[in-house]
């Protein structure tokens, strides 16, 4: 077996390799542009220290675009928190069918974003969309609204879009973990003579707390970077309403060809991740 | 009686907000199949008195170019979804199979990629792809999508072998057969449906592309699905029915492959979460 020792290192070498050179490569010259004063498409780089970020962090702008990116991914979060525990809960309960459905909730999640994007540009549309006409409909407002081109719906639409295209994933991670809660315990929980709500926050949402925990670690994550929503949808606007931290990296580089200040944005989102990632795995051990 | 009825009532409750939550998926098949006229009209039309199949020919061989896109998505995903599997499988089959130095680190490299979007990372891309000539390519599309689809196949990949005994294929070593043997004829036919699933899901990965696609085509003929999409919709921002005749086809491919997948994926991904 001796022969064996080096072959576990043979077998994820061409992974190891492959990601150096593909993701850890510019990874590194995220990191050194972020020093240079760099454009996207000349050839000239201008090694100017720490310019980029004191330039960015005295910014105001920066801290407006950083303030909008955590209310929007607070509320996308919610969204899909609330709305796929509901689902979840609905989905364990007893009813019929079960298969059934818990195929169709996972429809939005199959389809493309460019496309979810797509379809959503024509329900939320300001003249003939579906939205309006029902909403009138049923009395909830008198005239159309333009959902993606005033900035306060635009920003709720985007945030809604987003959801809508993760609540699935996170229905099923709930629902794998609230069938795996043992029957035993609510039995346990009705002969001493809790109700339906006194076992919901004293039997389920204990129960519950770790995955809760994991799963609004992951939904942050994922909001934090969504971009394909947002682009097809909006592309920032109207007047930047929905220009989240990854909307500008992009426009710098690629609208502005400031390849120095969009890779300092993206070693501060790295920094912002990283420590959030840290604060759940310190969370998670102190759950254990 | 009482739990029968109570049943019935959840049950109404669950289709009441699962059809809420997937009606945008009909109303672009409802629109899909209008006219220009009906698109407009008001109270929407759920069912067109005509279903207009021709939208989707003309979709498909009109000036969007569009046959050639979904051409180049399907070259440039299945590619994606080779290197995915092949590479993803040796290093998978490492993790599960080996005890050996850095293989913690291994794995945790292996999540920490997946918290960072690739949008911070498509400016440095994009200027090394320029510099090694090759904007405008399909490899541009194909090696970046499988750097970020990579990681997710080489952790399901793993999740499925770690769910095999080793017993299987030590039996057949002792028995005389090489590792590489009780791998192939061991193995392999026990985790096909595994490396199926991961191969799928570094393919819808690909396809769901936008951000590479977008920085690293200029030119129609290398467009893919989710460019040409996004192009047509500023281009033909009132030809509803044609846009989401478009879209329709683009949702098929993934859509088949995703109820092919679905069951092993779910499973498969919400416990890449709660392993940690």
């Amino acid at each position: 077996m001796k022969k064996e020792k080096w072959s576990p290192y043979l077998l994820i070498a061409p992974v190891v390799i492959f990601m150096l050179l593909v993701y850890g490569y510019p990874l590194f010259l995220t990191f050194k542009y972020s020093f240079y004063d760099a454009s996207l498409i000349g050839e000239n780089y201008k090694f100017i220290g720490l310019s980029n970020y004191s330039t960015i962090l005295k910014d105001k702008s920066f801290y407006d675009t950083f303030w909008l990116t955590t209310k929007w991914t607070v509320l996308t979060v919610g969204f899909k928190i609330g709305i796929g525990f509901f689902i979840a809960m609905i989905l364990n309960g007893k009813i019929y069918i079960r298969k059934v459905y818990r195929f169709l909730i996972l429809i939005p999640w199959a389809i493309p974003q460019v496309v979810v994007s797509i379809i959503w540009t024509w329900i939320l549309d300001g003249r003939y969309g579906y939205l309006n006409y029902y909403l009138q409909k049923i009395g909830l407002i008198e005239k159309p609204l333009s959902w993606l081109t005033e900035t306060n719906l635009a920003f709720l639409s985007t945030s809604w879009v987003d959801a809508w295209v993760g609540i699935p994933l996170v229905t099923m991670m709930f629902l794998s973990a609230l069938s795996s809660i043992p029957e035993s315990i609510y039995e346990a929980a009705k002969v001493d003579g809790a109700n339906k709500i006194q076992r919901f926050f004293n039997v389920t949402i204990p129960s519950m707390k770790k995955v809760i925990l994991i799963v609004v670690t992951l939904t942050t994550i994922w909001s934090f970077n969504s971009f394909n929503i947002i682009y097809v949808l909006t592309k920032g606007g109207p007047i930047g309403a929905t220009e989240t931290l990854m909307l500008k990296i992009y426009r710098e580089a690629f609208g502005k060809y400031d390849l120095g200040v969009s890779s300092t944005l993206s070693i501060l989102v790295f920094i912002t991740l990283t420590l959030m990632s840290v604060l759940y795995w310190k969370q998670l051990e102190k759950e254990d | 009686m009482k739990n029968r009825w109570e049943k019935i009532l959840t049950t109404l409750v669950a289709t009441v907000v699962i059809g809420l939550m997937i009606i945008p998926f009909f109303i672009m098949i409802s629109t899909s199949l209008k006219s220009f006229t009906e698109v407009t009209v008001w109270p929407p039309d759920w069912i067109p008195d005509i279903l207009r199949w021709e939208n989707y020919r003309e979709v498909w061989s009109g000036a969007g170019n569009f046959k050639r896109s979904f051409i180049n998505s399907i070259i440039v995903s299945t590619s994606t979804m080779i290197i995915c599997t092949v590479l993803g499988s040796f290093s998978a089959y490492a993790v599960s199979r080996f005890n050996f130095r850095g293989k913690k680190s291994f794995l945790f490299i292996i999540i920490v990629t997946q918290m960072f979007s690739a949008v911070t990372l498509v400016g440095p891309m994009y200027k090394i792809i320029k510099n090694l000539g090759l904007l405008n390519t399909h490899i541009a599309l194909i090696i970046p999508n499988a750097a970020f689809a990579l990681p997710m196949t080489v952790w399901l990949l793993y999740g499925y072998l770690d769910g095999i005994s080793k017993n299987l294929e030590e039996a057949a070593m002792i028995d005389g057969c090489t590792r590489t043997q009780a791998v192939r004829k061991v193995l392999l036919p026990l985790i096909a449906p595994g490396i199926i699933t991961s191969g799928l899901f570094a393919f819808i990965v690909s396809w769901n592309d936008l951000i590479f696609a977008r920085s690293f085509i200029t030119k129609t003929e290398f467009m893919t699905l989710s460019v040409s999409l996004t192009t047509y919709k500023s281009l033909f921002e009132t030809r509803w029915h044609e846009m989401m005749a478009a879209s329709v086809i683009s949702v098929i491919p993934v859509f088949i492959l995703f109820l092919l997948i679905q069951k092993h994926l779910v499973k498969g991904l919400a416990s890449g979460g709660v392993k940690e």
